[in-house]
């Protein structure tokens, strides 16, 4: 069993946390200004659902209960000191990602930002541009061609799934 | 194109496959024992002397100098009886537990190396204490794979979130996707917990579509970057999360559940609902076809005020217990089961403050129940106040070799290549302890 861990960079890639995956997203999607007036909740299901349009900053942190779009992204407990966060890749992510309202939110204001301009390739090079700073590659502009219909159902799927690739979580 | 020939086609499939699915995997024994694991993990590590192991000669001697300067034996004001045809004794603190006896092995002879919570909680989950490394679940789902694939293979309940948080759960350099899947939070109530966003937002064909595009975003970069275990296992977590959507809901869903089991498991009494839905949510993750869960639960560390807090704890799990045990007899599942009761180390047979004991590590109790093990057995002797194994030692490395020779797998076979070369749970240390193999 050859160890395929020994290549030749420098670094390895790591993930984003949950600082900066809802705050990314909210900077990619323009949804409304990343900071806010301080936030006020007294419930436990009002933090449990905070997120609206604010970054990760400014959202309430109780002791025991966080913002879902924090707590999935391996929050750390508050009631703790801790060296460096835990990093987990696990479905209940990829379940957020695939079915949250925060992530529909952000993937429809996003592709309504893209959708401000014509033609299928210039769309989806604006969209890359937006999730990962670059240039689409030819593969990927295959790939989201498949993606039937040029409506805002269609391209709100487009931005999901490209603020859920490796390429937008992780970074190099 | 169809998911697993996807998976399977492309370089990342040599993450994806089980280690029992290589072809030369002799780790893996030709008639294996156990399939599953339940793992009540009671986290804060409960006082053997006052639940399992009856110590007279400290009752007797309570009050005289312990072994630590200072310090003055503290007898158990809980009275021992022996249970059962095999008369294994209990104290009175598990009433209804005691009546499961016959089924249980207790292994009183274990021992730890640090007495602090985070080093040894971790060194139980993972083998060691100051490097990171697998946890067992990781090592158990990496041995024998997944028996639904539309569920976790690995699953814990209520983690702990300090003592070193997910590192217990999780896979270090295994490929990512043997890692726990966490349900709920510690010391918040399981109750009303669901795995969240099991509920697609778009028909199945139109999201496997969206999926399919994600996909192939992945793979693009895993193509040109070459190896990188971590893209594999998202890639495997969105397949996995995918799947989950039909078949989770129905796992955890307590309401399918008759009345009768659940009184049987305590819930809706205060006292044992918690720790009764978990243990039940646990039955029907294994029965279902997950391989290892893990509960955490409690806060068993009675530096103080034992005489009323011990108590509180060990009747928020008695009743579930045996609960749990029945049932799974019932099912036909406990044959192939392994059940593991225990906390990260013992408590001191000398008192701390007025009314509590310290941390023990040279002795403590833990037992387990299922599939190969000798029930209604004990293994190991402490001394006669508690503190020190005398007989039948069991380190934490023969702790998981004894585990995974249940699962059916050799501890020093079960190995995985990283940094240049081969690691294993035991790393160099572990002995099967027969004696408790039936």
């Amino acid at each position: 069993m050859q160890s395929r861990s020994a290549t030749v960079c420098w670094r390895p890639v790591y993930g984003l946390d949950s600082d900066p995956v809802p705050g990314s997203m909210i900077a990619r999607s323009g949804d409304g200004p990343l900071g806010g007036q301080r936030f006020q909740a007294i419930t436990e299901e009002k933090i449990t659902a905070a997120s609206g349009s604010f970054r990760s900053l400014y959202l309430p942190i109780a002791r025991s209960v966080q913002p879902e779009s924090l707590s999935i992204f391996d929050f750390t407990d508050p009631n703790i000191v801790l060296g460096s966060r835990d990093t987990t890749i696990v479905p209940p992510q990829a379940l957020y990602l695939l079915n949250g309202a925060f992530m529909d939110q952000q993937a429809k204001a996003m592709a309504k930002r893209v959708m401000s301009i014509d033609g299928f390739e210039d769309r989806f090079t604006l969209a890359c541009q937006l999730a990962y700073c670059r240039k689409p590659y030819a593969d990927e502009i295959t790939a989201a061609k498949k993606l039937r219909g040029e409506d805002l159902a269609a391209w709100t799927s487009i931005c999901r799934a490209l603020l859920s690739s490796a390429d937008f979580l992780f970074i190099n | 194109m169809h998911r697993r020939n996807f998976l399977q086609a492309t370089s990342l499939g040599f993450g994806w496959l089980g280690f029992s699915a290589l072809a030369s995997s002799e780790a893996v024994q030709a008639i294996q024992s156990n399939k599953r694991v339940i793992f009540l993990c009671m986290k804060g590590a409960p006082s053997h002397i006052d639940t399992f192991d009856y110590k007279p000669k400290l009752n007797a001697d309570s009050g005289k100098p312990g072994a630590r300067a200072g310090s003055k034996l503290l007898g158990s004001r809980w009275k021992f009886k022996q249970h059962g045809e095999s008369g294994q004794w209990m104290s009175e603190l598990f009433p209804k537990l005691a009546t499961c006896a016959d089924d249980l092995c207790f292994l009183r002879g274990m021992e730890t190396e640090i007495p602090a919570h985070p080093q040894a909680y971790l060194q139980m989950h993972t083998g060691s204490s100051q490097f990171v490394r697998p946890s067992l679940g990781a090592w158990t789902h990496y041995g024998l794979g997944s028996m639904n694939d539309n569920l976790p293979g690995f699953i814990t309940m209520t983690p702990a979130s300090g003592l070193g948080g997910a590192q217990n759960y999780g896979s270090a350099f295994l490929p990512a996707h043997h890692q726990g899947t966490r349900l709920g939070t510690e010391r918040r109530p399981i109750a009303g917990v669901d795995m969240a966003n099991l509920a697609p937002i778009l028909e199945r064909s139109k999201q496997r579509r969206e999926l399919d595009l994600l996909q192939e975003f992945n793979q693009s970069k895993l193509t040109r970057e070459q190896h990188d275990p971590q893209v594999e296992g998202l890639i495997e977590s969105f397949e996995l999360g995918f799947r989950m959507q039909n078949e989770m809901p129905k796992v955890l869903d307590l309401s399918l559940e008759s009345q009768t089991t659940r009184n049987l498991y305590g819930i809706g009494d205060p006292t044992t609902d918690d720790f009764g839905r978990k243990c039940l949510l646990a039955r029907r993750m294994v029965e279902a076809g997950v391989r290892f869960v893990e509960i955490n639960h409690g806060d068993w560390d009675h530096h103080a005020n034992i005489g009323t807090k011990l108590p509180a704890s060990c009747a928020s799990v008695d009743k579930p217990l045996r609960g749990l045990l029945t049932d799974l007899k019932a099912k036909g599942l406990l044959k192939d089961t392994l059940v593991i009761w225990g906390g990260e180390f013992g408590r001191t047979p000398h008192a701390e403050g007025g009314d509590g004991r310290d941390h023990n590590v040279k002795a403590f109790t833990m037992w387990m129940a299922g599939g190969g093990v000798r029930a209604g057995h004990s293994h190991g002797v402490s001394d006669d106040y508690g503190y020190q194994t005398v007989e039948g030692k069991i380190t934490i490395p023969d702790w998981h070799a004894t585990i995974l020779h249940l699962l059916g797998m050799d501890h020093r076979k079960l190995t995985y290549q990283h940094a240049g070369r081969d690691f294993r749970l035991t790393d160099v240390k572990g002995r099967v302890v027969h004696e408790i193999i039936a």
